[in-house]
């Protein structure tokens, strides 16, 4: 309070000439003495010199561990944030099929057999940080080759870099078409594309008996729900669906009950026959849960991410039953692949005995990347990147995830997907019928009824 | 246009429980406290807990909830909080912070990220009136939420406990030489005021679903909500949650504004309100 | 925090000093600083990318926590909405070069933008006080943030995605790295000279008590608002070369250009550096970045938790910042020649005297 005490009393004389006095004089005691400031030069010097150095000995030192028989495959994954749940369940797939190549000996290529790791960071969801650490994989961690992180707006930035160091990278967890306008040779995704999220559903429906004829569409405002969301409203359109109502809402969002009002009579006979939403777990959910509230009962629920998820059933319980969704791959799929898994159910039973837990399709979709690697290096008898890059856009393979064949854009687009649905609280494959291993169940009753 | 004053008014009940615990914690110890959504989240899973576990009622459960996060607010507080409680604002805003980000990723730790919700046989039930579809579990939840309101009022105005928690947000030293423990009554209010987080968690447990994912999502919601109210009454938490409710619901019913401004209208109306009142809508000035 | 201090030891700085002598304290700070960005301007010569990207990160920050020192510093105003400037500079670059206009346009365009809506903005918000200035100014950005994503600005979503610079990358990092690091040298001269005029002064004024510089005639408010105007600036620069720089990125969630952890982070680099003092931005942003970026590849599965902690620790442990701590530590209050060990070890005493001060 000194300085109020000095303010009052150099007020009454110099009212106009003294007050930067007093702000000096706040800066003398914020700062302390203006003499003595020598000192710290030489520690803050110090510590400059010393970081840049520390940096560069710790990068070196990071990716001492590619020997000569281990390929080092680099993985930014998201382990925190809102994609870590998912970000999760890609680095299980990506270490099950390290550990699945190693357990068999290694992958063979050309006279000598390789040994594989996973080299992963966390980029905390961030797609600006997952591009710091791709960077970090390979120029300081010399990684052979680049995994794909989890989610399209990550794998829009790494594919960037790993173009730039022309390394190739196969992702299995970015589906929005953006990534693969970039005319980027070097990546390659095993996923099937992003239209065929909501073409599986629709199809699906299309197929029933006594087909739902009026559809609204609702979907989070990010590049890939809309995607999926325009490519639901052009399909619908054109297989003789009424598309009366369709809106999107901004991503994440935590309330839906607005739109759910619009939908509530949107039809002629108040909700429409199917609702389809294109979006992320936590909005499918958020839909359900407040459908439920508002009393909107479709006679089909229809979501393109969630079902497929483990925590979607156990979240709504009851309310979850006949749900449909879209699916990358079910442990239900039957294709019997040449790779060292062989079949789905193979997959299901190793995956269970190491984590715990049922494979969700992130899971598998990351161990395909891994997989089409294996296949493109023993094809290509090098570990060159080029050669593995050559070899992979030539690659026509079936495996226990399904069919790996990439366009000139990278896109793995013969591969099907599949409509799953929750019955009794499991998830069981329902459409197309050569897979499925349940009967489709239609019309959905009102909810507390399921 | 019936339902959408039914989805405004549950709504807004929510947010109310939601702000509650955050305006009181701002109030009295001039912490905008960063941690409030993780707390909430914590009550969350207290509740699921002693509903998968211990097979308890959800609505006993919101008191478990209330129980434990009050234990951990108050341990947060008398170890960490007052360390630093007479520093500026900022220092105490990145404490929080800090809290935040230690506490939500401990969860994600722990729980994963996954999705969880507590089910419950009733929540089902409604009834329709005037064409307006009126959820019962969600009316439950709007009216212990004002229950909440009012009693956190009461509290504070009628017990001596309360009265100290004021006297110590309105001066500290003066009630320092009253005989006022400061330390204990600081921790009081922060374990209240997480208490109530916990509350607003075993709600959103009984409601929607949670995730430690979304954390961040319910702290920037206290604050929009205790924003818009004002601050220094209980009672301006529920009118900041009907304020913001009320943007949400009938927002994206203007021409040309659509969905997904929700924050961004409710945010004009708080820049307005606070040009024309700067202090809230029902605040006083209690700090400055 | 600062008027404490001056609390405890008011008699002898007002009796050390009776008149303003010339300090020579901004020369040591700038040259310190000048230093610093000097030894960083030699990390391109290591070669390694990665490195590189870590540092242009680390001097992106600079420029934002030097940018938030002005408003939140010197003016010591709560703003907590800082990277609205940065997304509004991001996006202006986006937006132009979209168009296939040339990146110098948007880059000249984003401050002067960025500039006009601080000035706009801080009209009716520097009005308000305390926290309601920190509420507002997050509001905005907030609102901005949302805005972008709901109305599909520049991409569906604002999800903007731009094509590369015609340049050899490993030539365009180097000069988004060398155009950071020029940023960050003029913000610091621009600092320095603040500190040797009036208007810094009055800054400061303002900030230990603005009532008192009110009553001396220092007309506080349009001060105010030149100090928003001033660390809007550099912070929309630093966003419209971040956007040109990483190409693809969000308005909001994480790593977006309206993300709030973002504001957050200079607040926080800037405390940990010294908020108001000339260097501590840039101290505070190498530290806390580096130790960010450093934890995240040490430690992949722990770093969240582990980052929080150390938020606490240097919250309650290090309040006024490194800066200030040094400067405690060698100071010499009662003006007698005294031994240095004899001088730390004051320091140290005043150094726990303060952070316990801060408690109860």
């Amino acid at each position: 309070m000194s300085l109020s005490v000095r303010s009052c009393s150099s007020l009454a004389s110099h009212l106009r000439s003294q007050w930067r006095t007093v702000a000096q004089n706040a800066v003398h005691m914020v700062r302390g003495s203006r003499r003595n400031w020598r000192a710290p030069l030489p520690i803050v010097a110090m510590l400059v010199l010393i970081l840049p150095a520390a940096l560069a000995a710790c990068g070196g030192s990071g990716g001492a561990s590619s020997g000569s028989d281990t390929l080092v495959f680099g993985a930014p994954v998201s382990l925190t944030g809102s994609l870590s749940h998912e970000g999760t369940d890609t680095l299980n797939g990506y270490q099950l099929w390290a550990e699945q190549v190693n357990a068999a000996g290694g992958i063979k290529v050309g006279d000598k057999t390789y040994k594989v790791k996973i080299k992963y960071y966390d980029d905390a969801s961030s797609a600006q940080k997952s591009a710091q650490l791709t960077k970090q994989l390979i120029t300081s961690d010399k990684v052979n080759f680049m995994l794909g992180p989890y989610g399209s707006a990550a794998t829009l930035t790494d594919e960037v870099i790993a173009q730039q160091y022309q390394i190739p990278m196969v992702e299995g967890n970015g589906a929005a078409q953006a990534i693969f306008k970039k005319n980027n040779p070097y990546i390659f995704g095993v996923l099937s594309p992003s239209p065929e999220y909501a073409g599986a559903m629709i199809k699906a429906a299309l197929a029933l008996p006594n087909p739902p004829k009026t559809i609204a569409i609702i979907n989070a405002n990010d590049s890939f729900s809309t995607e999926v969301a325009d490519a639901a409203k052009t399909l619908a359109a054109s297989s003789g669906m009424d598309v009366v109502y369709s809106q999107s809402y901004p991503a994440n969002a935590t309330d839906l009950s607005g739109v759910l009002t619009q939908i509530k009579t949107s039809a002629s006979g108040g909700a429409p026959d199917m609702i389809v939403g294109s979006g992320h777990e936590g909005e499918a959910l958020t839909t359900l849960k407040q459908a439920k509230q508002l009393g909107i009962d479709p006679k089909l629920w229809a979501f393109t991410v969630g079902p497929a998820l483990p925590d979607f059933a156990t979240t709504l319980g009851g309310d979850a039953n006949f749900v449909i969704g879209s699916s990358q791959w079910t442990p239900q799929v039957k294709y019997q692949g040449e790779d060292l898994f062989g079949t789905a159910a193979k997959y299901e039973q190793l995956y269970k005995a190491k984590y715990n837990a049922e494979p969700s399709y992130q899971a598998a979709e990351s161990t395909a990347c891994g997989l089409a690697f294996q296949s493109a290096l023993q094809k290509a008898g090098s570990t060159d990147p080029q050669k593995v890059r050559d070899a992979l856009k030539g690659l026509d393979i079936t495996t226990f995830f399904g069919p790996i064949k990439f366009s000139a854009s990278g896109e793995n687009d013969t591969k099907p997907m599949v409509t799953i649905q929750i019955q009794s609280g499991q998830v069981v494959t329902v459409y197309p019928s050569n897979v499925a291993n349940a009967t489709f169940q239609y019309p959905t009753p009102p909810f507390g009824q399921r | 246009m019936a339902q959408y004053v039914v989805d405004w008014i549950l709504l807004g009940c929510f947010y109310a429980a939601i702000g509650l615990g955050f305006s009181l914690i701002w109030g009295i110890m001039n912490i905008v406290n960063l941690a409030q959504g993780s707390l909430v989240i914590l009550g969350a899973y207290v509740a699921y807990w002693s509903y998968t576990l211990l097979h308890l009622n959800p609505f006993l459960g919101i008191l478990v909830a209330m129980v434990v996060v009050f234990c951990i607010g108050y341990a947060i507080q008398y170890v960490i909080i007052n360390r630093v409680i007479r520093a500026p604002i900022l220092v105490t805003f990145m404490l929080t912070f800090g809290l935040d980000l230690l506490i939500s990723n401990v969860l994600q730790a722990v729980f994963t990220g996954g999705y969880r919700a507590i089910n419950t046989p009733y929540s089902g039930a409604a009834v329709n009136v005037l064409g307006a579809h009126i959820p019962l579990l969600n009316v439950a939840v709007a009216a212990i939420a004002v229950a909440l309101t009012a009693l956190l009022s009461l509290f504070l105005s009628r017990t001596r406990l309360g009265n100290a928690i004021l006297a110590v947000g309105m001066d500290r030293e003066a009630s320092q030489l009253m005989g006022i423990g400061i330390a204990n009554t600081y921790a009081l209010t922060f374990g209240i005021g997480a208490a109530l987080a916990g509350a607003a968690g075993g709600m959103l447990a009984m409601t929607l679903q949670f995730s430690p994912i979304f954390t961040g999502q319910y702290t920037l919601f206290a604050f929009v909500i205790v924003a818009l109210g004002g601050l220094g009454t209980p009672w301006a938490a529920l009118a900041g949650g009907m304020i913001f409710a009320f943007a949400e619901v009938f927002g994206p019913l203007l021409p040309g504004v659509g969905f997904g401004l929700d924050t961004a209208i409710a945010f004009a109306v708080l820049v307005l309100v606070l040009i024309l009142r700067p202090n809230g809508l029902l605040g006083k000035p209690f700090y400055s | 925090m600062a008027r404490q201090t001056a609390n405890r030891e008011p008699v002898a700085d007002a009796d050390a000093a009776p008149a303003p002598r010339e300090n020579r304290e901004w020369q040591w700070s700038l040259g310190i600083g000048v230093v610093i960005l000097a030894l960083i301007g030699t990390v391109p010569l290591l070669g390694d990318q990665s490195v590189l990207s870590l540092w242009t990160f680390i001097l992106m920050y600079c420029v934002l926590a030097q940018g938030w020192n002005f408003i939140g510093g010197f003016a010591g105003r709560a703003a907590f909405g800082n990277v609205a400037f940065f997304g509004i500079g991001a996006y202006t670059v986006s937006l132009l070069l979209l168009q296939n206009k040339p990146f110098w346009l948007g880059l000249t365009l984003a401050p002067i933008i960025a500039g006009l809506f601080a000035f706009l903005l801080g009209l009716p918000v520097l009005r308000l006080r305390g926290h309601y200035f920190a509420i507002a100014t997050l509001g905005i950005a907030e609102a901005l943030g949302e805005i972008v994503q709901a109305k599909n600005i520049g991409a569906p979503a604002g999800e903007i995605s731009l094509t590369p610079p015609d340049l050899n990358f490993k030539v365009s990092n180097a000069l988004f790295f060398y155009g950071f690091l020029v940023l960050s040298l003029l913000t610091l001269l621009g600092t320095t000279w603040l500190t040797r005029t009036r208007f810094g002064y009055a800054l400061v004024a303002i900030r230990e008590n603005e009532q008192a510089a009110e009553s001396l005639g220092i007309a506080t408010y349009w001060y105010k608002v030149s100090a928003f105007v001033f660390s809007a600036v550099p912070t929309a620069i630093a966003g419209g070369l971040f956007a040109y720089w990483q190409l693809s990125f969000d308005p909001v969630g994480e790593g977006g250009a309206f993300d709030v952890t973002i504001s957050v982070a200079m607040i926080l680099m800037t405390f940990a550096g010294g908020a108001g003092t000339i260097v501590g931005p840039i101290l505070g942003a190498i530290i806390i970045e580096y130790l960010d970026q450093y934890t995240s590849i040490a430690f992949p599965t722990f770093h969240g938790p582990l980052l929080g902690l150390l938020i606490i620790l240097v919250t309650i442990f290090l309040p006024q910042g490194l800066v200030r701590l040094i400067q405690e530590l060698q100071r010499n209050p009662a003006g007698v020649k005294q031994s240095y060990p004899m001088r730390v070890k004051q320091g140290v005493r005043r150094v726990t005297r303060f952070i316990l001060s801060n408690g109860i």
